[in-house]
């Protein structure tokens, strides 16, 4: 302690005998000046900072010394000082501060300079490997996303809807850009071939072709001041997608390999088979007509036409059980990478072979992805992404739409459980076991995802860039119906073939401008001109009657007779704009970005064809003012505000001309004569919908970037609505598209990460995200008012009603309304008050027209009050929409364990379960029902039970609140544990990363199907929320290996 | 330097211009020039007009299940019809008259399209047919739906943006409507004779223009509609023929499709399919599936048994039993079978029944007649019996009986008519047109057209009174029965009508 103050005391007279005083300036590596750097002396706590023109003056007690020079974003610096009186000081950017880079439309922005609600997502590629597509990879990671996703069948699709539904029409999918190229393709499929209304097309993936292990990152551009640059296709929202590149060093070769297995996480509880047999003997009773069976002990028998037991005892089968079995899948690839200072490259391939629950359900894909980029010379940059998919399948039936013997989801669940003798012998055509059998949809996809970058730097400031990027996609499906499922019995055998062949195309000339000013003042501006567009080609065909069956699909030349001749189809779309962005920054703390695109599409006619998308925005980085620069607490304080406009094209092309198509007739040959009749009512008027965005929201970062949090408000409002409405058929028309009303969607979005322990060898941290939105039609005002009854109030409002769910009997019926001021798409149905629990009360109750109540049957609501109850009596039952949707994710990290999870739910909406109208109605059919319906019907010895009286069939076709249930849901989606097998640094294998993993590994919810995420009608504007024959969700478990070389 | 930047922008902007241009659609369909235009286009439209009357929901199947089932003379074999439609109760959802009333409007708006599109003063005959069958179909699909619907929406031009939404017409326009669409029709159309392709001559719209005077006679002896109705009947007259044997109508395709007796013909192949087989054939009966919708009430066929003991059409109309497809097995239904159960209780209709076993699916050629000369015999003695008495009214229905009789070997019935007063004889022609032609679409009208006290005391109070068993449907007993519901989608889509305009009962 002595000698210390001894030298001190001996030090401080030298030091003041050496004092100099140094002016310096500190400049960036433009030779712009950098205001609030700070200049420390080494070894002392003495300090200035910069002034406004980077200038600075430090007294030095003592030469030499050496000066610290540290800005934020550059690399510090440390100058000897001997003699100077003055000095320029240059500094360096910071390499990995520039990571924080981010894509944004047609070009990219430092993070720092952000000012529209923005997120970017980046996974590990072990556990992105896990997801199917890069929809279902996005859900819980990102706030403001709505992901629905349904892994029950391969291939099944995925739905975002970023910030609610933008537009009443069906599909309100994101545009994603790959690498630059817009990919419009999400709920994008082949024309369904088939002429039979009552089938429709399982909806696929359409967004295949990108991998989501090779993604490098994904950014969701939310707010219009980050969309508006895509003009009239922005306002869905646009998620960025940037696949990886090399990284500077020798090549890195990864080969990976995974295999999971997948089993179905729910089933429907119905009677068994002896329950059932009761069932169906308790019913005929009623019905006064024979018993079908003889039940003794628990063995039951068919009965013969005298009453006795025949035969053996009849087989019971539970046919869920007996129908899904365990998919196995195997995932395998390498990837290769490296750079040197002139070029990158990434080269990846991947396998995947994904089994199905059903028998022989499979999808095979491989991808390959090649991406490389080169200096040319000093000028001229080249950057190529090329993408290749082939994937090839056996799928299962989508949505059977009248949800009868047609279905098979329907016939899982409800096929009679008894069966005489072996199961494949069973007559009847439309067993289960039969349908897996007979039942075939191939598809066979090839897709081509290329683009050319060519950068050309003019001069320090000016860069001009051309894109040329396509993708081209084909897609064949053929859907068998063999003679032993319903449709093929009808048809003796039914095969409808679809093919597709899109070549979509951007051509981006971008001249881009970035420039320093005096005083940090930062310019960049891009303006452009593109054109792109798509050139989709059809075809379909469907015949049945074939003279030989078992060569199925291979052979429709063995058909006999034409269903659906053979067609082809044409669709053509181009747009042509000008864009162009520029942004000012001053001293990192102002932000100043606007942005404008002008569009020109082939879609509409006349003045309609040019739509113009402008948005502003400003931001306000608060930490980089003096008061918070000190700030140990607030390493980043950033406060956004935005405004702007973006549009929506996405119809069919040709709807503003009148259309004619072929229809056929015969003569009295029997021959079959081509006949033509109009397609649609033109609507000449279309434009564009137009949706404008306001956007509040700021980002705070806290101990150094510990615990970071963002925040942000948001009102969309949409005009000019695209509706495809029902109109009255006696039109001669089921829809007609019009530009109608207005949409209003309010909502916040917050997220938070947070680094809660970070040590050597431990870390843990936690992120989340909470998305709240409201959505409102705001007007209707092209149709008339109505009188309607919402909460108990007669209203006098415009409205209009969505499709029939079904074209079956039990719900032909529409189940969401669309009612001026209310919430989109609320569930619109009949209210009911339980059960006639007795005669009298069954008496009093509204009658359904002439039709008498009995006890047992359903009470309705006379809503109305009128004594009947008909189509006036319905009113609101329930809301599709979530008040909220969240996910939180946690990472530990132990020495070389690492542990991910991932948690995502949805709070608040309801669902309309319309198999219950099958399921929870015991209406005396053959048809199999949920355990309760019947154990807790209706009789005079249980007049409390909560189902109808067995027979009844009060509540079997129409919607009432009895089908509503609570869709909220939390789910496990992801768990990872993963451990690194660090090697020594000159061995061969440089790292093992072992991975076990866990998909959907469980559920908490109160919603009784197979699974609250549904998928049946995802691309449907006018059915929302309900589950029609949907199938059943998979947990999955993965095991992997990845190793390093 | 900026010369550079000059230069690109150039270069960008001027290609720009070239784009621009190509931002115009030239669809690869078919557009009103392309249609048209010649007589071509125009026969091309026409069989787009026929196309929703071939549908499953029209005269493929959803007509025959819908006139079936309100008819009172048969029963519903599916459950969820047993006791709704098939009991004279449907609920305005029901699949069959929701689809009939779009396809129905489907093939009118097809019609509109072409009256608008075709000049009626072309001077080029051919058009001039085109644009007359166009005008006789309009014609028959707005009579069928007056006479099931009532008053319906009256849609005479394609519609437009500003058309979507039309009220119910009242029934007085509809039918002033199809008369002035038949007599166009019968100014346009060639004779039977010139048609081809098994097109409808220009008689089928006088015996169309017939059948609208004597719905709109109703049960009124003194109307002047009979008059009228007598007029456009006797012009029908003579002008096709009878087939020597009645079982021909129905035994093979080669002698039902396209006969001299066939006035109006909806033709079929096994592309264009018609579903009719199956309505009226069980699942078992042959390799294909069967759906026994529609089975004769017991009255019914007690009631020609009854009348006409050994009549040959009873056979070629009833079936009691069939073998099993595949084992053979001889299965029997009532009367050659008691009516223990449901599945038993009810007749099958012969006429349609597939008989060939080996069918697998239902691509057969089977036509489907809506107007027959048999029918015209038979309205014709009807007419002149309410016009002048049965004097001179037994020469027609004589003409069908003696078909009838020579259609069996040496059978004595049915024998020719004589000595009946006039409302006995009107009571007699009411009951053959079901004799002679049911399950053949007209019982439904038939049974309606003459009111509701002439439906209720000859159908609803026979059938109830017959009922014997508890699955037996009951008939509700009132107005209701008269007419089906507009469908509900319509009610809520269309703004000009509300559920107070919904049909009596519904």
């Amino acid at each position: 302690m002595k000698k210390i103050l001894y030298i001190i005391l001996f030090l401080v007279p030298l030091s003041f005998l050496a004092q100099t005083t140094l002016k310096g300036k500190v400049i960036d590596d433009a030779k712009f000046p950098l205001p609030g750097a700070s200049i420390i002396i080494k070894g002392s706590t003495k300090g200035e900072m910069t002034n406004f023109d980077g200038n600075f003056t430090i007294t030095i007690p003592k030469t030499p010394a050496t000066l610290v020079v540290r800005f934020l974003g550059y690399i510090t610096k440390e100058v000897i000082i001997t003699d100077q009186t003055s000095i320029t000081i240059e500094l360096k950017p910071n390499a990995e501060q520039l990571d924080e880079i981010v894509v944004i439309g047609y070009g990219s922005s430092a993070k720092k300079d952000l000012t529209g609600a923005i997120t970017e997502v980046k996974e590990t590629a072990s556990v992105a490997a896990q997801y199917n597509t890069v929809g279902s990879l996005l859900q819980g990671r990102s706030s403001g996303l709505l992901v629905s996703s349904n892994t029950g069948s391969p291939g099944a699709p995925t739905s975002i809807r970023i910030r609610g539904a933008n537009s009443l029409r069906g599909n309100n999918e994101p545009l994603y850009v790959i690498d630059g190229v817009i990919i419009s393709s999400a709920g994008e499929d082949v024309i369904n071939a088939s002429r039979n209304a009552n089938d429709s097309q399982q909806t696929q993936n359409g967004l295949t072709g990108i991998n989501p292990r090779d993604i490098e990152s994904m950014v969701v551009l939310k707010d219009a001041s980050a969309t508006a640059i895509y003009g009239s296709r922005g306002a869905n929202g646009v998620i960025l997608i940037t696949t990886k590149k090399g990284k500077q060093g020798k090549a890195v070769i990864n080969v990976f390999g995974s295999s999971t297995i997948i089993n179905v996480n729910n089933t429907i509880p119905v009677l068994n088979a002896l329950d059932y047999a009761q069932y169906r003997n308790e019913s005929a009773i009623i019905n006064g007509i024979d018993i079908p069976y003889s039940i003794n002990g628990t063995d039951v028998y068919a009965i013969d036409s005298a009453g006795d037991p025949v035969g053996d005892p009849l087989r019971q089968v539970n046919w869920q059980d007996e129908i899904f079995r365990a998919g196995l899948s195997k995932n395998m690839g390498l990837n290769i990478s490296g750079a040197t200072e002139k070029s990158n490259y990434y080269l990846s391939a991947t396998f995947n072979d994904t089994e199905g629950i059903l028998p022989a359900t499979f999808l095979t894909n491989s991808n390959l992805q090649f991406n490389y980029s080169n200096n040319l010379t000093d000028k001229l940059k080249i950057d190529t992404r090329v993408g290749l998919y082939l994937g090839r399948g056996n799928m299962s039936q989508g949505t059977s739409i009248s949800g009868g013997s047609r279905s098979f989801a329907r016939q899982l669940i409800s096929y009679n459980p008894l069966v005489d003798g072996e199961i494949e012998d069973d007559e009847d055509f439309t067993n289960p076991f039969k349908f897996t059998e007979n039942f075939e949809e191939k598809i066979n996809e090839k897709r081509l995802n290329a683009s050319v970058n060519l950068t050309y730097k003019i001069n320090d400031a000016f860069k001009y860039q051309i894109r040329a990027g396509s993708n081209f996609r084909t897609k064949d499906r053929s859907r068998w119906y063999g003679a032993e499922t319903f449709q093929g019995k009808e048809n003796n055998s039914l095969l409808a073939l679809s093919s597709l062949e899109k070549t979509s195309y951007t051509f981006d000339n971008l001249l881009l401008y970035t420039k320093r000013f005096e005083n940090s003042h930062r310019l960049n501006a891009t303006v452009g001109v593109t054109y792109d567009g798509s050139d989709s080609k059809n075809e379909i065909y469907e015949i049945s009657d074939f003279a030989i069956n078992n060569l199925r699909e291979q052979s429709p030349q063995l058909g006999g007779v034409v269903v659906t001749p053979f067609s082809k189809l044409r669709f053509k779309e181009n747009i042509f704009s000008y864009l162009g962005r520029f942004t000012y920054t001053i001293k990192n703390k102002y932000m100043f970005n606007a942005s404008f695109r002008a569009d020109k599409s082939s879609k509409f006619q006349g003045a309609n064809q040019t739509g113009y998308f402008p948005a502003v925005s400003l931001g306000w980085t608060a930490s980089n003012e003096k008061f918070l620069t000190a700030s140990k607490l607030v390493s980043n304080l950033k406060f956004r505000a935005s405004w702007g406009q973006v549009g929506n094209q996405a119809i069919n092309p040709y709807q503003t001309l009148n259309l004619y198509d072929t229809s056929l007739y015969s003569d009295d040959s029997g021959s079959t004569v081509v006949g033509v009749a109009p397609l649609n009512i033109s609507n000449p008027d279309l434009t564009w919908e137009t949706t404008t965005q306001l956007n509040a929201g700021f980002d705070l970062s806290l101990w150094n970037g510990r615990l970071s949090t963002s925040f942000d408000i948001y009102q969309k409002e949409t005009t000019d609505l695209l509706i495809n409405t029902p109109i009255p058929t006696s039109s001669g028309f089921t829809n007609f598209l019009k530009n109608q009303g207005g949409l209003q969607n309010q909502g916040i979005d917050i997220s938070f990460d947070g680094l809660i322990v970070e040590k050597d060898n431990f870390s843990f941290s936690l992120g989340g995200n909470i998305s709240f939105n409201k959505s409102k039609i705001q007007d209707l005002e092209a149709l008339p008012a109505s009188d309607i009854w919402i909460d108990g109030q007669l209203v006098s409002t415009p409205y209009y009603l969505g499709s029939n769910v079904s074209s079956g009997n039990n719900f032909k019926a529409p189940a969401n309304a669309f009612i001026q001021g209310q919430e989109v798409g609320l569930f619109w149905g009949y209210k009911t008050n339980g059960i006639y629990q007795d005669q009298p009360a069954a008496d009093t109750g509204p009658t359904h027209g002439n039709t008498p109540n009995l006890a047992g049957d359903v009470a309705y609501v006379d809503v109305d009050g009128d004594g009947f109850i008909t189509s006036a009596d319905r009113t609101n039952i329930g809301n599709p929409n979530p008040d909220f949707t969240y996910g939180i994710n946690a990472k530990l990290k132990y020495k070389n364990f690492g542990l991910s999870m991932l948690f995502n739910g949805v709070e608040g909406n309801d669902i309309v379960n319309g198999n219950l109208l099958i399921e929870g109605n015991a209406e005396g059919t053959t048809r199999n029902i949920r355990q309760d319906t019947y154990l807790d019907a209706w009789s005079l010895a249980n007049p409390t039970g909560a189902y109808p009286r067995v027979g009844s069939q009060s509540a079997t076709t129409r919607p009432t609140d009895r089908l509503v249930e609570d869709g909220s849901y939390f789910r496990l989606n992801n768990i990872t544990l993963s451990y690194d097998l660090n090697l020594e640094k000159e061995s061969f294998i440089q790292g093992i990363r072992l991975y076990a993993s866990g998909n959907n590994v469980f559920t908490i919810t109160d919603y009784s199907g197979y699974d609250p995420e549904l998928t049946s009608f995802l691309y449907n504007g006018t059915i929302i929320g309900v589950d029609w024959g949907g199938s059943p969700n998979v947990s999955s478990y993965v095991i992997g290996a990845n190793i390093k070389f | 330097m900026k010369n550079i930047i000059k230069l690109l922008i150039a270069t960008i902007f001027s290609s720009l211009l070239y784009v621009s241009c190509n931002l115009e659609e030239n669809p690869p369909y078919l557009t009103e020039s392309s249609v048209y235009t010649s007589v071509d286009g125009a026969s091309t439209a026409l069989n787009g007009v026929f196309n929703p009357l071939t549908d499953h929901f029209y005269y493929g199947h959803d007509y025959h299940v819908v006139n079936a089932y309100m008819s009172g003379m048969f029963a519903a074999k599916v459950g969820r019809d047993r006791y709704t439609i098939g009991a004279l109760r449907p609920t305005p959802t029901i699949n069959y008259l929701t689809k009939f009333w779009e396809f129905s409007y489907k093939s009118i708006g097809r019609a509109n399209d072409m009256i608008v599109n075709v000049a009626e003063d072309s001077g080029d005959a051919e058009l001039d047919n085109i644009l007359g069958i166009t005008y006789f179909l309009r014609a028959h699909v707005y009579l069928n739906l007056v006479r099931l619907y009532g008053g319906v929406p009256l849609r005479v031009l394609p519609t437009t943006p500003e058309t979507l939404h039309q009220p119910r017409a009242s029934v007085e326009d509809v039918y002033a409507l199809i008369i002035a669409d038949c007599e166009k029709a019968k100014s346009l159309m060639k004779g039977p004779g010139e048609q081809s392709g098994g097109k409808p001559g220009k008689y089928a719209a006088n015996m169309l223009l017939a059948k609208t005077y004597m719905t709109l006679a109703g049960n009124n002896s003194s109307s002047p509609y009979w008059q009228k109705a007598y007029d456009e009947a006797i012009q029908v007259y003579g002008m096709y023929s009878l087939v020597n044997n009645y079982d021909d109508l129905f035994s093979s395709e080669n002698t039902a499709n396209n006969n001299s007796e066939s006035i109006f013909e909806i033709q079929f192949n096994p592309e264009v399919k018609s579903k009719i087989g199956r309505i009226f054939t069980p699942n078992a009966a042959y390799a294909g599936p069967g759906w026994e919708r529609v089975r004769a009430l017991p009255e019914v066929v007690d009631a020609h048994a009854a009348r006409y003991p050994n009549d040959p059409r009873y056979n070629s109309t009833f079936r009691d039993q069939y073998n099993k497809f595949g084992n053979g097995a001889l299965l029997k239904v009532y009367p050659a079978r008691a009516r223990s159960n449901f599945n038993v209780a009810y007749t099958y209709i012969n006429k349609y029944f597939i008989k060939d076993q080996s069918i697998k699916s239902d691509a057969t050629n089977y036509n489907f007649v809506q107007l027959r000369y048999g029918d015209l015999l038979l309205m014709l003695a009807e007419i002149e019996n309410e016009l002048n008495g049965p004097t001179s009214a037994y020469q027609y229905v004589n003409e069908v009986l003696t078909r009838a009789r020579n259609s069996g070997n040496g059978v004595t019935e049915p024998a020719n008519w004589f000595g009946l007063n006039q409302d006995e004889f009107r009571a007699a022609i009411m009951k053959e047109y079901h004799f002679e032609l049911l399950g053949e679409g007209q019982d439904f009208f038939v049974g309606h057209r003459r009111g509701y006290d002439f439906f209720k005391v000859n159908y609803i109070d026979v059938h109830n009174a017959r009922i014997d068993r508890g699955f037996d449907p009951v008939f509700p007993d009132d107005q209701s029965v008269m007419l089906i519901p507009i469908p509900g989608v319509e009610i809520d889509t269309n703004r000009e009508i509300t559920a107070a305009d919904q049909n009596p009962g519904y």
